[in-house]
């Protein structure tokens, strides 16, 4: 099933010019599914910690008083970042600074489906 | 760096409060805690002195205080301490690997391409036969029209132009 998974999921990020990358991950930011093209940035794989302050960051968020944090956009130089928290998963965007955000979001969006079938069925054996 | 947005939503849904990543383990309001407070027996009742009693109250009040505290200081000391062992993220991956081998294809991934995408369930729609034999009559009629198309030549077909 992995590899149906990817093949749409890269079918999908093709839609967006200068994706780069598209993670799912547990809370922990360890992988579930990974797909990234050639121009994603190493250091953003080589560090596991990237992936695993999410959680954290979004958990203060929400203390702030605006409400439960769902997502933060982060713009680099020369990159942004999307996280998403898709409870048990965490979903991340890896994008050129250039990329339309609005169109990060409705790729999010139109992906939702196959995220939830993967929710129900192997949601239960994510590490919380 | 550059500039960091985040987006909020209100906490209207009350579904969702019980997967909020803020869920603490062990709530005081929670009926559903680790700690069960069993119904009291003469066995399990044990006179408590005056001192155990205030020392309880004490800790009880002082753990309060700290989950208040917790659920509203806005702590970011942890951050970047991964706690997660190397082998721990490894076998972490395997797992999640083998789970996702044996997951059924998700539903979206299985119905084969047609022309009617944009409907969900295409299978479903059933047509009636009326509407069936009008559908028929019309392409028959429209491809018969195409092949009776015809050119008929009645001028020249190049054309010179009045140049002085």
């Amino acid at each position: 099933m992995i590899e149906e998974i990817n093949k749409y999921l890269s079918e999908q990020m093709k839609k967006v010019n200068e994706l780069y990358c598209l993670i799912i991950t547990d809370r922990d930011g360890v992988p579930i599914i990974k797909i990234l093209n050639e121009k994603c940035p190493e250091t953003s794989m080589k560090q596991p910690i990237f992936l695993s302050t999410f959680s954290t960051a979004s958990d203060q968020a929400s203390k702030l008083g605006l409400g439960k944090n769902e997502s933060i956009l982060c713009i680099y130089k020369n990159y942004q970042i999307l996280q998403v928290n898709y409870f048990p998963f965490i979903i991340r965007y890896i994008a050129s600074h250039k990329v339309n955000t609005g169109h990060m979001y409705t790729l999010h969006d139109h992906i939702k489906p196959v995220i939830e079938e993967l929710k129900l069925s192997i949601g239960q054996s994510i590490v919380q | 760096m550059g500039c960091c947005f985040s987006w909020c939503r209100e906490q209207s849904d009350p579904e969702e409060i019980g997967d909020s990543e803020r869920r603490t383990l062990i709530h005081p309001d929670n009926p559903n805690t680790s700690i069960q407070t069993s119904p009291p027996t003469l066995a399990n009742i044990e006179p408590l002195s005056p001192a155990q009693s205030k020392k309880n109250d004490e800790q009880s009040d002082l753990h309060r205080i700290l989950q208040n505290t917790l659920t509203k200081v806005i702590d970011i000391s942890s951050q970047g301490c991964n706690n997660l062992e190397h082998n721990e993220y490894i076998e972490r991956m395997n797992i999640y690997k083998g789970k996702l081998n044996v997951a059924p294809l998700p539903h979206i991934l299985r119905h084969e391409e047609c022309l009617l995408v944009d409907m969900p369930t295409p299978a479903t729609c059933f047509c009636d036969i009326g509407d069936y034999i009008l559908i028929n009559n019309a392409s028959e009629k429209a491809e018969l029209a195409l092949k009776n198309v015809k050119v008929e030549h009645t001028n020249d077909l190049v054309v010179p132009f009045m140049i002085p």
